[in-house]
């Protein structure tokens, strides 16, 4: 701390004797200064990131686990059952699958590849800018901050308390954490390092932080523009909720639009948190570890430039044949195919940076790491545009194939440049020797078959499940008529998965073994070895530009000529926060173009008369449905596609989804579409599907909900979630008056309780939450049958939406 | 009619192409300068910068 202060002092004082100024270019003006980096946070970080990589790693464990735990428990030896006690897993409620997963994709993504990003930088952004980190209480804020922030994820998730939203689900007030920790910790810490660098030339890693730091800010507040349902309750009637009425929050965005920010978030959430940071990390460690400079300098600005400008389009993609504008997914897929081409100049850098080095390679575990690592970026690079292509895209969304592409990118990039950079580090920062290479090895030999026999697996899982949906026998009907027939099919990759993932997380424990061995042998003090370099001269004299080599007379001429000499990308880079403003206009630009239209333009949400908001019941069940994380299996939106409309009914229309708040498609078809389910099954048979879905369906893999049928609902809270949505432009007419939507509630409860005796069904379920779940899925795409003047309060309260249902939606 | 009316109204599906032609332009800028005649020399000494270290060398930090 008082060498980082005691350096300021200096800059502050000696900054502007300008000895050097114009001289040797401007850039070395003032006197030479000593300082020390700071590696005490980079150890920091590692160790967060080796330790939340065996978290996230574990979760996937048991999440894959989950979908074959249902069957391996029924399966019988001689009339034991050996795999019994795996049923155990499919029945726990805090770690049933739908909650589970976001667990396992938040801790990979933000606890594991975050705090693997943040090592990286902070190590290198000091090195490249000569400097020690801007304040060392900022980067201790930022480490504790980021922990308690993946902290509050592991409680809350497995709560059953999120958005919905994918890689965004976590509650109100962690995103705002999230923000502050992000932009007024890392943000204010890393440009004000930039600030006071030593180094004019900001190196191409640099730029990449850059783009970083500004799109995941900008990127998490779009995506995250929401209303606190409790809070907003309290402010408009003083009334106290309960908790999970307070930390509830809805999505401002509605349907279509909702999933076109999610999308346009999830999408380069995987460009700006997963790709350009690594990127950074590898234009930095991948000549260190080679010991020569990047292959083409060149071709680094070009990749740069062109994923900033090129990313921010891509995400349509994630919604094909959805009730998106076919002009927005047309756009999403041209993009995306655009893009191959920058990723590619950017793995062929990586990799030609080890021309004539190559012999390396067979022996340096952490060469290995990044050849591998960059080569799944080349992989997941080339396929990403594969999938993008409409007719591809038809077969494999909603499959596997989805989660095998996510899994070469994450295990194979970002995993291993991620570990590639630890063993490059270990020695560095507890200046000592690896403790094992063989280990490291070992390591990577299990991590490179571990992710082998995983995406292998599921890519066959997915296309064959794809094939299956869409296979139809000599007279035109389904030939696999039966959901549950297709999953079945693909579980025994399912399983060459779960050993996949052993192998791969055995690796990793091989890592922390020697990660420890490694820390064990430190020096008992570390050495902090003093680097001196000029301060940078207070005012910058640009080199002079160019002469332009034009003869002819032309001024016009002159100028075009000098601009194609490439001088003002030379300044640029010396320049930070013109830098930062052209990335943000990038970034902006493109997004504005894709959603302004998506969101003014009319046409893209006909109005359908006959969709209805919610009843206050439903919107409870809707609720429990998003809490759940039933999204995680099920999709709702039926897409354009013979098969699929054969399979469940009437495509889905952008107008259906008008007042959904968060949006409910899914990505990934586990279970069946539920867009159609209203009033496809009796209230007994979702009351015992949910329950144990084995009771009705052997086979099935669903988890059993039997907690839904236990719990009371939470009648009061209800008000509270219909003001809310009211607020958000809902129109639920007299039903926002006090005490209203709870009395609606409990009478359409009672009728439902009514019918499931009628049905023979339990009888002791009124008050339960299963009743309100049960009231959502029987509403669920009913309406577009409905007359434009229907009532959906007919059966038990008819009119008590009041003229408020007539003017509809806007 | 209210603000919300009239942006509706509005034809903003050529936003995007525009915006496609915009970048493919700008694309097409970036490749022609960086490939252009810049300044080896100056792509050179950049490329070196993570292999520097932070030790000091005179006259290498400009
Ligand atoms: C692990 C993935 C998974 C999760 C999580 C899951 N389901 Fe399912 N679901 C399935 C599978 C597989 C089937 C098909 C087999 C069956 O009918 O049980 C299914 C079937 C269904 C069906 C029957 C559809 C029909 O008409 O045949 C309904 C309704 C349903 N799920 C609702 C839910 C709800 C509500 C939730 C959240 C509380 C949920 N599911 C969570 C996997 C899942």
């Amino acid at each position: 701390m008082s060498v980082a202060k005691k350096d300021a002092d200096l800059e502050h004082s000696g900054g502007n004797s300008g000895a050097g100024k114009g001289g040797s270019g401007g850039g070395a003006g003032g006197a030479v200064e000593t300082f020390r980096y700071d590696d005490s946070i980079v150890r920091k970080f590692l160790t967060a990131m080796l330790v939340w990589a065996l978290v996230a790693f574990l979760a996937g464990l048991i999440v894959a686990l989950e979908l074959v735990a249902p069957r391996a428990a029924q399966w019988e030896l001689g009339g034991v059952r050996p795999l019994g006690w795996l049923g155990w897993l499919a029945s726990q409620e805090w770690l049933t699958f739908g909650r589970l997963r976001p667990l396992h994709t938040n801790a990979a993504i933000f606890a594991f590849a975050g705090n693997a990003i943040f090592a990286g930088i902070y190590y290198s952004t000091q090195r490249l800018c000569k400097c020690r980190m801007f304040s060392d209480t900022l980067s201790m804020l930022h480490f504790w901050g980021w922990q308690a922030i993946i902290v509050s994820a592991a409680v809350t998730l497995p709560l059953g308390i999120t958005q919905s939203k994918e890689y965004a689900e976590l509650e109100w007030p962690i995103d705002l954490m999230i923000a502050v920790v992000w932009v007024g910790f890392f943000g204010v810490n890393f440009f004000g390092t930039l600030a006071r660098r030593r180094e004019r030339h900001m190196y191409v890693a640099l730029w990449f932080y850059i783009a970083t730091i500004v799109t995941v800010a900008i990127l998490h507040v779009f995506n995250n523009l929401w209303l606190p349902v409790g809070v907003y309750h309290f402010l408009s009637t003083g009334e106290v909720m309960s908790a999970s009425v307070f930390l509830k929050s809805y999505s401002l965005y509605a349907g279509v639009q909702d999933a076109f920010m999610q999308w346009w978030y999830g999408h380069n959430a995987v460009a700006f948190f997963l790709t350009t940071p690594f990127l950074g990390l590898m234009y930095y460690f991948m000549p260190k570890a080679a010991e020569r400079p990047v292959y083409s300098y060149r071709l680094s600005i070009v990749h740069f430039w062109t994923l900033v400008f090129m990313y921010i389009w891509a995400g349509p993609h994630h919604l094909h044949y959805t009730a998106l504008p076919a002009w927005a997914s047309s756009l999403g897929m041209l993009f995306s195919l655009m893009l191959w081409m920058p990723s590619w100049g950017g793995m062929i850098n990586g990799l030609l940076t080890l021309r004539g080095a190559w012999h390396k390679v067979s022996v340096d575990p952490v060469l290995k790491f990044f050849v591998v690592g960059i080569t799944f970026y080349g992989m997941s690079t080339f396929e990403g545009p594969m999938l993008s292509v409409k007719s591809i895209n038809a077969l494999t969304h909603y499959t596997d194939w989805t989660i095998a592409h996510v899994h070469g990118g994450a295990l194979g990039w970002n995993g291993f440049m991620a570990f590639g950079m630890m063993y490059w580090l270990l020695p560095r920062l507890f200046q000592t020797k690896l403790w094992s290479v063989k280990l490291a090895t070992a390591h990577f030999w299990l991590g490179t078959i571990g992710i082998l026999l995983y995406v292998l697996s599921i890519y066959t899982a997915g296309v064959t499940q794809g094939l299956m949906w869409r296979a139809f026998d000599s007279v035109g009907s389904l030939q696999y008529q039966d959901f549950v027939e297709t999953v079945n099919a693909i579980l025994p990759m399912y399983w060459i998965r779960i050993i996949g993932g052993v192998l791969y997380i055995t690796g990793a424990v091989l890592g922390a073994v020697n990660y420890y061995k490694t820390w064990q042998t430190r020096p008992a003090t570390y050495e902090e070895p003093v680097h001196q370099a000029p301060a940078l001269a207070r005012v910058w004299v640009d080199p002079p530009l160019p002469k332009s080599r034009l003869s002819a007379n032309v001024n016009f001429g002159h100028k075009g000529d000098v601009f194609l000499q490439g001088a003002w990308h030379r300044r640029w880079e010396g320049r930070p926060l013109k830098f930062t403003v052209w990335v943000i206009v990038a970034v902006g630009v493109a997004s504005l173009f894709e959603i302004i239209p998506t969101f003014l333009v009319r046409s893209n949400v006909p109005t359908i008369l006959s969709v209805k908001p919610y009843t206050p019941l439903e919107l409870a069940g809707r609720d429990i449905y998003v809490s759940e994380g039933c999204y995680n299996c099920h999709s709702q939106m039926i897409r354009p596609i013979w098969a699929e409309t054969k399979r469940y009914g009437d495509y889905s229309k952008p107008g259906e989804f008008v007042y959904d708040h968060p949006f409910q498609w899914g990505s990934r078809r586990i279970g069946p579409d539920l867009a159609r389910e209203g009033g496809a099954r009796s209230h007994d048979w979702h009351v015992r599907h949910m329950e144990d879905p084995r009771q009705l369906v052997a086979q099935s893999i669903m988890p059993a909900y039997k907690h839904l049928l236990k719990q009371d609902l939470d009648f009061r809270g209800i008000q509270a979630r219909v003001n809310a949505m009211a607020m958000l432009g809902v129109p639920y007419g007299p039903v926002v008056k006090q005490g209203e939507a709870e009395r609606l509630a409990r009478l359409q409860a009672a009728k439902i309780a009514a019918d499931l005796v009628q049905q023979g069904g339990y009888a002791d379920v009124g008050g339960k939450k299963i009743i309100a779940l049960v009231a959502y899925l029987q509403r669920l795409g009913a309406d577009i049958r409905q007359g434009p003047e229907w009532d959906p309060y007919a059966d038990f309260a008819p009119g008590a939406g009041g003229e408020g249902r007539k003017e509809a939606r806007r | 009619m209210k603000l919300s009316d009239i942006m509706g109204g509005l034809e903003l599906t050529v936003f995007p192409q525009v915006a496609l032609v915009l970048f493919l332009a700008i694309f097409t800028a970036v490749l022609l300068k960086v490939f252009g005649r810049g300044r080896r020399m100056e792509y050179e000494r950049a490329a070196a910068l993570p292999l520097e270290d932070g030790a000091i060398k005179q006259g290498t930090t400009r």
